[in-house]
């Protein structure tokens, strides 16, 4: 589980509910563009606490990692709560559903002194492991590509022809459907070649 | 079921069916944990943590003077934790830790403020939700409990059923 992984996770319900109110949604690290608060917008960090927890037995894969997800809102001063709390508790509610959630603090209103923002936040301890966040299934661009795939024991086309293993050449693969038929061909010669051994059964 | 309530700004935590020597202990420690996580300018935010007995209010007294001169980061003393002995059969009494601060809020990041302009940071932003709901607390209660287990003047402790609910809902801005 990375933490880009863990960071999608709780920040797409944010993004999503940002964009079904028209609310700007600002990602940590990235710079403010004015300091005026005639436009709304919706932060939200993650911060990680303890991230190292001894596993029990073979449980290898077990994550457990802990941290605090804060959700804060900024809007125009002197303009009442109403729409803060009608953006704060959509947000609550998206989160309350979200696994790894383990408990929420507020959402806590105020007016902040020095700045023109009305402001509301809201934290959460989170848990993560292995088995909690969902696969991310983007909601505008549903290919699926092999590029954030890390190989096992990676081996180059190169070296393989050297040893005289039986993949076909990929140099001619430029698309994914290139790379689909690559992969057939792969099977088909490995099948090929283990048939004096197998007889030729599965 | 009886449960020791550690009411901190923003949160609650609850220790279950514990002595007064071991509420006492996780006091001190989480005190300890803040001081040594707060940030540090002058120091005066640090040094202003304070623990009381039962479900107190702690108003802020300390104002912010206009300008502060930069310290090194010192040790501190461990804190003063009051004792719970006099509280007699009331096995839920526990303690409420604060900030005499006038900034406080600002210092513990519930509101924004103190790292937008900062140059040099003493503390990582969110260092006390961080805390609080990244695990920090927890181990500072599980420690207290196990060196309490350890204590063998302590008698007829539980080490099981210790830890209660987490992050009851409590308005910091109060």
């Amino acid at each position: 589980m990375t933490l880009q992984a863990i960071r999608r996770h709780f920040e797409t319900p944010v993004v999503e509910v940002c964009q079904s109110l028209g609310i700007t949604y600002r990602p940590a690290n990235t710079l403010e563009p004015n300091g005026d608060a005639y436009s709304e917008f919706v932060e939200a960090r993650l911060q990680f606490g303890q991230m190292m927890q001894p596993n029990v037995g073979d449980c290898v894969g077990l994550e457990n990692i802990r941290g605090s997800f804060i959700i804060e809102y900024y809007g125009p001063k002197g303009r009442g709560p109403a729409r803060a709390q009608e953006v704060m508790e959509l947000l609550f509610c998206e989160m309350l559903a979200l696994k790894g959630v383990n408990s929420i603090n507020g959402p806590n209103f105020t007016e902040l002194d020095d700045r023109p923002y009305y402001f509301a936040s809201m934290s959460m301890a989170i848990i993560i492991n292995s088995g909690t966040t969902a696969p991310f299934t983007p909601s505008e661009d549903p290919a699926v590509t092999t590029r954030g795939v890390a190989l096992v024991n990676p081996v180059t086309t190169f070296a393989a022809s050297v040893n005289n293993e039986i993949i076909p050449d990929l140099s001619s693969a430029t698309t994914q459907e290139d790379a689909n038929k690559w992969i057939a061909e792969s099977l088909e010669a490995l099948d090929e070649t283990l048939s004096p051994i197998d007889g030729g059964s599965y | 079921m009886a449960s020791r309530k550690f009411k901190l700004p923003g949160f609650s935590e609850y220790l279950e069916e514990v002595t007064q020597v071991t509420a006492r202990e996780a006091a001190t420690r989480i005190v300890g944990e803040l001081q040594f996580l707060s940030p540090w300018y002058s120091g005066e935010f640090a040094t202003n943590w304070v623990v009381r007995v039962g479900d107190k209010r702690i108003n802020p007294t300390v104002p912010a003077k206009p300008t502060y001169e930069r310290t090194s980061r010192q040790a501190l003393p461990a804190p003063v934790v009051p004792s719970l002995r006099g509280t007699g059969s009331k096995k839920n009494v526990g303690y409420t830790i604060g900030n005499l601060t006038e900034y406080r809020n600002i210092a513990m990041d519930l509101v924004p403020g103190r790292v937008e302009e900062a140059r040099q940071l003493s503390a990582p932003k969110d260092w006390y939700r961080t805390y609080i709901e990244g695990g920090g607390l927890t181990s500072a209660l599980q420690a207290a409990v196990s060196t309490a287990a350890q204590n063998p003047r302590i008698k007829g402790f539980k080490r099981s059923n210790t830890f209660g609910p987490v992050g009851l809902v409590i308005n910091p801005f109060n």
